[in-house]
């Protein structure tokens, strides 16, 4: 252990003791948002803030029940180096006419809400502790694939990174930047130029791959969404085909490496130090529906991302994670958003299939206590739903937009006009299901299709009604209800 | 590797207004309240008696027999009257036939009314232990037809017609088996409950106060008794059955059954820890205690009388305890003095 460390743990044991003491005065929730890009991080921050500022309808959601929410309100944030969640800009797209959906973020974002409400304890009561504050952090789920890297030196790094290039599906992407890499000499004197062209090569084929769904899985997740770093020397470096030679320090292959630790040590580090190890909650959304558009390969990529995903929430005992991560998060939801493109008669289903899918990692969770959980959710409901009588057959529909450019068997959607979709039927019992899970590609058993957002309903002439949601009060109560018991 | 006829089910898409197709909406947020009938109930087990009876019961035999008897009696006493009056013809004999026409007609409806209030003792029975099942094996249709039934139930009640409106703005589809019942709850029984526990928590303190201050120990035991019928008809009518005399004494029956069934951890819960103090009370005063342990007793009865009438058991709401009520009781009682 050097030197630094040492004062990074001392650091972090002051840090959590101020914390802890600022805690007992006025209880703050740290609720981390992550989930992968497309996952609806934005969309669901936006309906939940909006449902509690604008009185939603939340049957489920505890303290709404009990009637013991007496105001919720933003405040200004309190962390003043990052960007605030850009909450009316999100709420604007989604209430504007058209309604769209807002654009996704690509960097971390915060914002904190205030909940006054009528504490159940007597103690509390008396000692007027009736506010919680929940700080939201939203950040990319990638970036929590970055974890395993920490304990990888480059050379690891490299061999691993080329081993999966030269991986059979991967081999169309991949094939220009090896091409490029083979022309490269590790032990040459390093130029500037060779690292830009290596690492633009290889930043195009991490982009193709996340194109063709499985990005996920290929860290480093920095490279996609490089935010304040872009092209900064630390995200301008690529794997190298290793060399017999003994590379020197001046070499290529040299500043490759230092710019690796450089990644490791200024972008990776200080987001799970500063960001991901003081998180109180968490909830990681998951858009499995898009996956099961996809056949075998798809699902199976996401499963091994979420898998990954979830290793961060359990950190090995030697790795570095855990001496700044103490047992902080104590719950943990996976939510399957985007329910409202199914019928609510396959909403279980679609739980199982998530389940199914984290699997691996919600049966190793029984450590440090966390609980987990899955939900079907739509953070803002898209559609109705209703029936198609066809051949005698009952078919249970939605009723929605398809966005433009959705296409159903031969019919492609002009965003214009409503139609009843039957996205088929979710597989039931556990053997169908991991039946479905190895199907191919393209059989046309599922469909779902994407619809625009639900046209905003006006209560009077300028309050906007709460956005509609299904089971949103399900995964608030998991997630804060105990907070404001 | 099972799917064959469900393969055919492809993904469609219609246009809402293709002819071709029946397209029918559901109704948003709308609880569709179809009237409940027993008879598509599914599998819902009789709970099993605690003891089953064999053979002939002499005694009821006896009874039935004597009844009979005197039923015949009776009949041939008033066919008597009757004859003999229709033979008189004169005021007095219509008069009597009026008043007998009177007595008949109210006999009817007193009737019909005691088996209409057993009907639905029986009803709220069946109900809480489907509710019961349907939480335990998360049925959502069978909650989902409970919950409208419950609204059948309590339709007419102006008290409730707020939960009701409440209880229609919700999207019940989204919810599971507990979610639907926890929901009707929350909604329908709460309020109740916090009814029932005011009638019993006054019920509990009457029989206190005139147990201490009785002259009499026989003139306290019928005022007690009194009080305590009083409680149990009013609970039963807050939760939606109002029982004639032969209800009641059903009611009592049902009331000191499970009494008795779930006794043995009530009384090791709570009943106990009062005795315990009713005797530091009884050393300061014996009428005192005595006034108090009859009170509780009260409060225990009106408890079980929740328990046989409530139409839902407790999901999410926390059933009533007797030491807490007692400590309201208490409260209230010295605050007032």
């Amino acid at each position: 252990m050097k030197a630094s460390d040492v004062a990074d743990t001392a650091v972090d044991v002051l840090r959590n003791v101020g914390a802890f003491a600022h805690d007992l005065v006025r209880p703050t929730v740290r609720l981390g948002v992550t989930g992968l890009s497309r996952a609806g991080k934005t969309v669901f921050i936006t309906s939940l803030i909006h449902n509690l500022l604008a009185g939603g309808r939340l049957p489920f959601f505890d303290p709404v029940a009990q009637g013991r929410l007496h105001r919720a309100y933003l405040e200004p944030q309190p962390d003043d180096d990052v960007p605030r969640f850009d909450y009316e800009r999100h709420l604007a797209d989604l209430l504007g006419s058209p309604p769209k959906w807002p654009e996704s973020t690509r960097r971390l974002s915060q914002l904190r809400l205030t909940l006054e409400f009528e504490p159940l304890g007597f103690l509390d009561r008396n000692l007027g502790r009736n506010k919680l504050h929940v700080d939201i952090v939203d950040y990319p789920g990638e970036w929590l694939l970055d974890l395993p890297l920490l304990g990888q030196s480059y050379e690891d790094w490299s061999m691993r990174e080329i081993a999966m290039a030269r991986e059979p599906n991967r081999e169309a992407l991949s094939r220009k930047m090896l091409a490029l890499l083979e022309k490269l000499d590790p032990s040459a004197e390093a130029r500037e130029e060779d690292a830009q062209h290596a690492a633009a090569a290889f930043t195009s084929y991490l982009q193709e791959c996340r194109d063709k769904g499985d990005a996920a899985v290929v860290p480093p997740g920095r490279f996609l969404m490089p935010g304040e770093f872009e092209g900064s020397p630390a995200l301008t470096f690529a794997p190298l085909l290793p060399s017999d030679v003994e590379p020197s320090r001046n070499s290529l292959w040299g500043m490759m490496a230092r710019r690796y630790e450089a990644y490791k040590s200024h972008i990776v580090k200080p987001f799970f130090r500063d960001h991901f190890a003081r998180l109180d909650r968490q909830i990681v959304l998951v858009d499995a529906l898009t996956a099961l558009n996809g056949g075998r390969d798809t699902l199976h990529d996401l499963q091994r991302a979420l898998t990954d995903i979830l290793g961060c929430f359990r950190p090995g005992s030697n790795s570095w994670l855990s001496s700044v991560l103490y047992p902080r998060i104590d719950k943990i939801l996976f939510a399957a958003t985007k329910a409202d493109h199914l019928h609510h008669t396959s909403h279980d289903r679609l739980e199982a299939i998530v389940r199914r899918l984290a699997h691996n990692a919600i049966d190793r969770a029984d450590f440090a206590g966390a609980e987990i959980d899955v939900v079907a959710v739509a953070s803002v409901r898209a559609t109705r739903e209703g029936n198609a009588k066809v051949r005698g057959e009952d078919l249970p529909c939605i009723f929605g937009y398809p966005l433009k450019g959705e296409k159903i068997g031969t019919r492609t959607f002009d965003g214009n006009e409503e139609y009843a979709i039957f996205p088929g039927d979710l597989p039931h019992d556990p053997d169908e299901v991991e039946a479905f899970l190895k199907r191919k590609a393209g059989d046309n058993q599922v469909r779902v299709v994407r619809f625009r957002p639900p046209d905003p309903v006006t209560r009077n002439p300028d309050t906007p009604a709460a956005l509609p949601h299904i089971r949103l009060d399900r995964a608030l109560n998991f997630l804060l209800g105990d907070k404001m018991a | 590797m099972t799917r064959q006829t469900k393969s055919k089910r492809t993904p469609q898409a219609f246009a809402p207004d293709d002819p071709k197709f029946v397209v029918q909406e559901t109704p948003v947020a709308d609880m569709a309240p179809d009237p409940f009938d027993p008879a598509d109930m599914p599998n819902v087990p009789e709970t099993p008696l605690p003891y089953s009876p064999r053979g002939l019961k002499w005694g009821g035999l006896l009874l039935s027999a004597l009844t009979g008897l005197v039923a015949i009696a009776g009949g041939l006493w008033l066919s008597d009257l009757v004859s003999g009056l229709l033979t008189r013809q004169d005021w007095i004999g219509w008069t009597a036939l009026g008043l007998l026409a009177i007595v008949a007609l109210s006999g009817v409806v007193i009737v019909l009314r005691e088996v209409w209030a057993l009907l639905r003792l029986r009803r709220l029975g069946r109900l809480r232990r489907s509710a019961e099942d349907a939480v335990r094996k998360e049925d959502k249709a069978l909650a989902s037809r409970i919950a409208a039934d419950l609204q059948h139930l309590y339709r007419a009640r102006p008290d409730l017609s707020w939960a009701r409106a409440r209880l229609k703005d919700q999207d019940a589809q989204f919810m599971n088996a507990i979610e639907t019942l926890s929901l009707s709850e929350r909604e329908l029984m709460t309020p109740l409950d916090a009814e029932a526990l005011d009638v019993i928590g006054a019920a509990a303190k009457r029989v206190s106060v005139i147990t201490a201050i009785s002259p009499l120990a026989v003139v306290d035991m019928v005022v007690v008794a009194a009080q305590n019928m009083r409680m149990l008809r009013s609970i039963a009518t807050i939760y939606g059955v109002r029982p004639g005399t032969l209800g009641l004494f059903k009611l009592a029956r049902m009331v000191v059954t499970h009494i008795v069934l779930t006794g043995g951890i009530a009384l090791g819960d709570d009943l106990i820890q009062q005795m315990i103090g009713q005797q530091l009370m009884a050393k300061l005063s014996a009428r005192l205690g005595q006034g108090l342990f009859n009170g509780a007793l009260t409060a225990r009865i009106g408890l079980a009388t929740i328990d046989v009438c409530r139409p839902l058991p407790f999901i999410k709401a926390s059933p009533p305890r007797l030491r807490t009520l007692l400590a309201d009781i208490a409260r209230q009682a010295t605050s007032k003095s």
